[in-house]
């Protein structure tokens, strides 16, 4: 019964790697095209670091669509994979998320990236006011003092 | 000691992604929380208020309800746009939209999705557009085909169903296709097809209010005060057994799930209003009346006021309660300041088929020397 799985080595900017199977490559649209067009057993991607590409490598190992003989797995595991995502991304800090999510956009992994915008949009919702977005999401205003007090006041029926 | 770690770790990064990223975030955002992002940075402004963003809560299914009202105000004939938005601290507001044309009593207005259809505007009542409430851009339609009165439209199945009258009370039935938008060459005179019934014909009728129910169109008739049916499925005319629109007398009507909810008026043949302390149901399927459980407390809270209109909120009762005004509408005695108020009342039908009602949220929305003309449920 043992099929002979194809394994596929990734190697990240900083030269770490990581063997996979091609069915784990195949959730990313960028992998699965460098792995068709170029069938070398080892693909080094530049734009992502080893840390990064760890995380890129566990989300997709556990989202890998699972065939299983009966084919009967999915409802359960629906739920199972939402858990397994809400703790992936809760124990993940804010710098480790953006660079996901320039991962998951180069990579063209739609889920992945989803996933994490989601996140950035549950955090902006969490903050009381733009101040601590900024500050929650490293952003430096460009406004004069005078430019922010005229969109406050074009806003103004929001706040008081 | 790692307290600031991640904000002076990351600084300015979500500026460094790419901007289609960025709109895929702030898409996933509340757009309540819009006018707090734009305070955020100049590109943050840009964003909230660009189509494209508008167009990616659409294409992730982020778009949330919103209701948009036509109100008119003092003693003027023409209605102004509203929203109904929801401020920082969690209060609702109506705000103007004074970028939107105003409207005219005679014209009917139809909400499809993040659209609204206005029928029955210009000179000649025959003109047609939609607003397009993801950019508040006015797009023009061809124009009617008939020119009608008294219009009543109704959307059932993409496509809208627009019901008025000729001269001498002749009724038609018109049909323009949200998908195409086109209208279809057929019009229907229903008066032809009630020929021989025991009440008066359809001819010499009105639809003065119009209602969709399990995809049927129910109509209310004047002066007779009949109610029909259209099914448009079998296209069929009937009279409604349960005289629906006739109990309702021309109440403002809502239905959610299947089900209608109005606020009873007293009288039916004056436009007398009385503080009425109950919400009324009618459920089709089990064919009976029934009012809303649960909210004594709002209306003693609400005594004074009068409701002005019904709408289904995203399966959420909303209704416009006014501080009694005397002879609003004949524009004399109009006190300087009049209030509108708003209530969001979440509803559910429990064991036995009763239906319970629970406010989340009541309080002042507008003061103005205004009214609640019509209100719609847009998906934005």
């Amino acid at each position: 019964m043992e099929n002979e799985k194809k394994m596929i080595t990734l190697k990240s900017s900083d030269d770490v790697t990581f063997e996979v199977e091609e069915a784990v490559v195949l959730e990313s649209q960028f992998l699965s095209h460098l792995v068709q067009d170029c069938p070398a057993p080892e693909h080094k991607i530049k734009e992502v670091t080893g840390k990064i590409l760890s995380k890129v490598v566990e989300y997709c190992e556990k989202h890998v669509v699972v065939v299983v003989d009966g084919g009967d797995s999915s409802s359960s595991s629906g739920d199972d994979l939402k858990k397994w995502d809400d703790k992936f991304i809760k124990e993940m800090d804010l710098s480790t998320v953006y660079d996901l999510i320039a991962a998951a956009n180069y990579l063209n992994i739609q889920a992945l990236l989803d996933l994490m915008c989601q996140r950035v949009a549950d955090v902006i919702t969490a903050c009381k006011d733009h101040k601590e977005i900024r500050e929650t999401l490293g952003i430096v205003s460009d406004y004069t003092a005078e430019e922010e007090a005229e969109v406050l006041k074009e806003n103004e029926w929001a706040f008081d | 000691m790692a307290e600031k770690e991640n904000s002076s770790e990351a600084p300015s990064l979500i500026p460094l992604l790419p901007e289609d990223v960025i709109i895929d975030i702030l898409a996933r955002v509340s757009r309540w929380e819009y006018p707090t992002l734009s305070l955020v940075s100049k590109q943050f402004r840009s964003l909230v208020a660009s189509p494209e963003l508008y167009a990616r809560r659409s294409l992730l299914g982020c778009t949330e309800h919103c209701l948009y009202s036509a109100l008119f105000e003092g003693e003027a004939r023409l209605l102004h746009w509203y929203i109904l938005c929801r401020k920082a601290n969690g209060n609702r507001i109506l705000v103007p939209i004074r970028s939107l044309p105003t409207l005219t009593f005679g014209e009917s207005l139809v909400a499809v999705g993040s659209k609204i259809y206005v029928f029955g505007s210009g000179i000649a009542k025959t003109s047609a557009y939609y607003i397009d409430c993801r950019s508040h851009r006015v797009e023009p339609l061809p124009s009617m085909p008939v020119p009608i009165s008294y219009i009543m439209a109704d959307i059932i199945d993409e496509k809208i169903y627009i019901m008025g009258c000729l001269d001498k009370y002749e009724s038609v039935l018109m049909f323009f296709n949200t998908k195409t938008h086109m209208w279809e060459p057929e019009i229907l005179k229903p008066d032809m097809e009630l020929r021989g019934e025991r009440h008066q014909t359809f001819c010499g009728n009105y639809v003065h209010q119009s209602m969709v129910l399990a995809d049927k169109m129910y109509l209310g008739l004047s002066p007779t005060r009949f109610s029909r049916v259209y099914d448009p499925a079998e296209n069929i005319w009937r009279e409604d057994d349960m005289d629906i629109m006739r109990s309702i007398k021309r109440a403002t009507a809502c239905v959610i799930d299947d089900m209608i909810y109005y606020y009873p008026r007293y009288d039916q043949d004056d436009d007398d209003i009385l503080v009425v302390k109950y919400i009324q149901t009618y459920d089709p399927k089990r064919r009976c009346w029934g009012v809303v459980k649960g909210l004594r407390k709002l209306f003693s809270k609400m005594k004074k006021f009068w409701c002005e209109h019904t709408v289904n909120y995203g399966g959420k009762l909303a209704l416009f309660y006014c501080k009694e005004v005397k002879n609003y509408r004949r524009g004399r005695d109009v006190e300087s300041k009049g209030e509108t108020w708003c209530v969001e009342i979440s509803v559910e039908r429990r064991q036995g088929g009763e239906i319970w009602g629970k406010v989340e949220w009541c309080g002042q929305v507008l003061v103005a020397d205004s009214g609640v003309m019509n209100c719609l449920n847009v998906m934005v």
